[in-house]
């Protein structure tokens, strides 16, 4: 037989014995007996089955019930297999006396099984006095007997000798009273009876809204009050207190605080007139003036302050008398609560912004209201200080649709669009002067294209004159024709010389410069063959290296074959040479 | 050499000379000077009594005439900004949006910086009736190329002409001064230049072949063809703008700036291209 099979056949055997007990249902309770700052827990405890559904308890008027949970369980002793589920609730006694639990009933196959009933009895938790209690609280208010609307403090006090836990309070309705928190709570220490107590306060501001008695219920607090563990062994030290770590155990408690009874009374008719407020408690008024000195339609803020303490929430604007020496604009007032100290209270601040309509020395109207002093049981005026100011008159009366539009001074709103309209035109003569869009004039094409030129020439020029310095054949080719012109001076002079054969050597020495220099090679001792032969390398014309040959045989027959020439035919021949030269200085290029 | 020289930079100086001349002084007859742009032939007035004047029929309110005359003065070849302004101005109280708008559109081309024109060309729009979507393209040039949109056609070109002298003249000093300062200098001014002729081109183009176009009659409809016997498909209003795609004949095809395309009568349109207005005489409702 496998393992498997024996599990299979235990939990057939478990099933059958489910099925073969009766089902039944128990209640029981921890305490039978307790106070109303107790917790009693509840336990209906269904047998013979783990799977049965939630019991049915009777309404329980008379406790809160929170339901803790459930848990099942299976025992088997001496061969007798028994199971069964547990639900857990928790029972917070509302009132004293003495309660029947139940019975709880369950539905099975369509039987209803019942449950035992059991019997609580709840005392009174003020049996004892609570010096001598561990945890208790208590509430006060200032006066059980206020007037409608008059502050009264309602402190709530967490008195706790030892260290609890998970703290909640439930404060009471406030029925018929309006309630202003008066700040944080404040935790101090205090004794009682020579037992350090550890004081939590929190306190508030009840304004009665109605006249009559009042009550104020009892205050709920739900607690644990942590427990020391008698075994502590290792862990003996305070830190380990906490139910964390397991040494401690908790006790949960309910604390209930005395209702307390108010008898309002109603605000007294005498001395009572149109002009009170509302406000009941202490107050004064103050008033400023942004400026004292202002011209016909600027504005000056008016601010009345009214401060003190009281219902300051029901503070209303008092009436502004109409003037006509001033155009009032009411801002929204502003109040601001205080809520620390000894009461509640604040400041309620009203602005009007006043614009004078005439010049000269204004008297601001005061504002006037009563309050009731609840101390004096009696009606108080409160009344603010006249002011004046002086105003000047106006350069320009139309400012005063400007201040309008504006608001007051102090606050900043957005500029009010009054109208819209273009803009005016140019009246200016300047708006005769023609200005030509024009892209495509000369003008811009001139300026675009100087400076490449400028560019190009200045390059080339550079790339020329480094030539110059560099390439000598070059530089002699340039130079040629210069310095054939300079000596053409030097010949004219030798020209009316007769018989003189300095005409005929110059002139031949120049031409022979001239070729050598534009050939790069020497030029005095050039014969017209080898003329010839240089030219015909260049590509010269034919008929032009037979003018040279000629020219350069005539002036050296001139030297030395003693042929002369008259002065006219010197000159056509100076002329020819010239214009060889020229021709040569275009044509020959290195 | 030296009188080759000479000669040549006297003809340079002469062509700047002319270039740079100065416009005639205000009041002085133009008529002499300035042939009129368009073929209207104007009897010769002198130009500053007839802006005093014109001023004074727009302060009296009496806006027609003022505008009559501010057109005269235009058409005389008194041409700028001011003057489109000023008409712009009486079209506009006259109650005459779109030859309002076409006036400060011819304007702006001027006066591209000029926050008054700007205001009341806004002011203008937001009267017509059509809602207009704007071109991504140009609005995107105004926003982020500020010299696109705050210099008119002329001050970019300068600009574009200093830049390009500063350009050569800095090509030429890296020539005879070997020095990497000239170098990343000349590589930052080349770099704007180009950045600068870009814009001039687009400038150009914006000018002379993006044309565009504002309605100058009451209501008309754009047509599916380019005659009275097409379809209409919409309906635009008096100062509503387009661009002109195609022109023929009479017709001229509009594209607005969500993309809606249609034929239009040319009499009913003026065309934001300088030297164009005022050439109409016509308005009222279209058809």
């Amino acid at each position: 037989m496998g393992k498997g099979k024996i599990f299979l056949a235990s939990v057939l055997l478990i099933i059958q014995v489910e099925n073969a007990h009766a089902l039944s249902l128990t209640a029981k309770v921890d305490k039978t007996e307790a106070t109303l700052e107790d917790q009693i827990i509840l336990t209906l405890s269904i047998e013979g089955t783990r799977r049965a559904g939630k019991p049915m308890l009777p309404s329980l008027p008379d406790f809160d019930m929170i339901p803790r949970g459930s848990s099942t369980r299976m025992q088997i002793i001496n061969g007798t297999i028994t199971s069964g589920i547990d639900y857990n609730y928790l029972l917070i006694p509302k009132k004293t006396g003495t309660f029947e639990i139940g019975p709880a009933t369950i539905q099975e196959n369509g039987e209803t099984i019942a449950s035992n009933t059991i019997t609580l009895r709840i005392a009174s938790s003020g049996t004892r006095p609570q010096a001598t209690q561990d945890v208790f609280i208590t509430t006060t208010v200032s006066s059980t007997s206020p007037y409608v609307n008059e502050q009264i403090i309602y402190t709530f006090k967490l008195y706790r000798g030892v260290k609890i836990a998970n703290a909640s309070l439930e404060n009471p309705s406030f029925e018929g009273l309006r309630v202003e928190p008066l700040g944080k709570e404040q935790e101090y220490e205090t004794a009682m009876n020579g037992r350090p107590f550890v004081v939590t306060e929190i306190r508030q501001a009840l304004f009665p809204t109605r006249e009559g008695t009042l009550e104020i219920g009892s205050a709920k607090l739900q607690c644990e009050i942590v427990m020391r563990s008698r075994r502590r062994g290792l862990f003996d030290d305070p830190f380990f207190d906490d139910s964390f770590f397991g040494f401690s155990r908790s006790e949960p408690k309910v604390l209930h605080s005395q209702p307390i009874t108010l008898h309002v009374k109603p605000l007294p008719t005498e001395g009572k007139t149109p002009l009170f407020s509302g406000l009941v408690g202490n107050f004064n008024i103050t008033t400023t003036l942004s400026k004292r000195q202002l011209s016909v339609g600027d504005t000056t803020t008016l601010t009345f302050t009214i401060k003190g303490s009281g219902n300051i929430r029901d503070a209303t604007s008092p009436e502004f008398p109409p003037s006509t020496d001033f155009k009032v604009y009411d801002d929204k007032p502003t109040l601001a609560v205080q809520d620390s100290g000894e009461g509640f209270g604040g400041t309620f601040t009203i602005k009007k912004a006043l614009v004078p309509l005439k010049e000269g020395s204004l008297k601001v109207p005061s504002v006037a209201f009563t309050y009731f002093n609840p101390e004096l049981g009696s009606y108080e005026l409160c009344k603010s200080t006249p002011l004046s100011i002086e105003v000047l008159p106006t350069s320009d009366k139309e400012k005063l649709n400007l201040v309008e539009a504006l608001g007051t001074t102090t606050s900043k709103e957005e500029i009010k669009i009054l109208g819209k309209d273009i803009l005016p035109i140019n009246t200016s003569l300047a708006a005769l002067r023609p200005y030509r869009i024009d892209p495509w004039h000369w003008g811009y094409l001139v300026c675009f294209s100087f400076p490449l030129i400028g560019y190009v020439g200045t390059v080339l020029m550079k790339k020329r004159k480094e030539r110059l310095e560099e390439d000598l054949g070059y530089a002699r080719s340039k130079s040629a024709l210069k310095n054939f012109n300079k000596k053409i001076l030097l010949i004219k002079k030798q020209l009316k010389t007769e018989g003189s054969t300095e005409f005929y050597r110059l002139t031949s020495k120049s031409l022979k410069d001239f070729l050598g220099d534009k050939l790069n090679i020497t030029g005095s001792a050039l014969t017209p063959l080898e003329v010839e032969h240089q030219l015909l390398t260049l590509t010269i014309l034919k008929d032009k290296i037979e003018e040279t040959k000629s020219i350069l045989h005539t002036l050296e027959t001139g030297q030395f074959a003693f042929e002369r020439h008259s002065l006219s035919e010197k000159e056509k021949l100076l002329k020819q040479v010239k214009e060889l030269t020229r021709w040569l200085d275009k044509k020959i290029r290195k | 050499m030296i009188v080759k020289k000479t000669r040549i930079l006297s003809i340079v100086a002469l062509g700047l000379f002319l270039f740079l001349r100065t416009d005639p002084v205000p009041g002085q007859s133009q008529s002499a000077q300035l042939k009129p742009s368009h073929s209207q032939t104007i009897e010769a007035l002198d130009t500053t009594t007839l802006f005093t004047e014109a001023n004074k029929r727009y302060k009296e309110d009496t806006y027609s005439d003022a505008a009559q005359l501010y057109e005269k003065l235009i058409l005389s070849g008194v041409q700028n900004g001011e003057l489109y302004y000023n008409l712009g101005n009486s079209y506009f109280k006259m109650g005459m949006l779109g030859k309002a708008i076409l006036s400060y559109r011819l304007a702006e081309l001027y006066l591209p910086r000029d926050q008054d024109l700007k205001t009341n060309l806004v002011y203008a729009r937001e009267m017509t009736k059509d809602k207009l979507e704007s071109r991504p393209l140009f609005s995107f040039l105004n926003e982020f190329c500020f010299w696109y949109s705050k210099l008119n056609l002329t001050e970019l070109l300068i600009v574009f002409l200093i830049l390009n002298g500063l350009c050569w003249a800095l090509a030429l000093i890296r020539i005879f001064l070997r020095n990497e300062y000239y170098n990343y200098l000349f590589l930052i001014i080349l770099s704007i230049t180009v950045i600068v002729s870009i814009s001039l081109g687009l400038k150009l183009y914006h000018h002379y072949y993006s044309i565009e176009g504002v309605v100058v009659a009451k209501e008309i409809s754009v047509r599916a063809g380019n005659g009275i016997n097409n379809t209409p498909l919409f309906q635009l209003h008096d100062g509503a703008e387009f661009k002109i795609i195609e022109q023929q004949g009479a017709w001229s095809k509009i594209e607005l700036g969500d993309g809606k395309r249609g034929w239009i009568e040319n009499r009913w349109i003026g065309t934001c291209q300088l030297e164009s207005w005022p050439a109409l005489t016509s308005s009222g409702a279209g058809t």
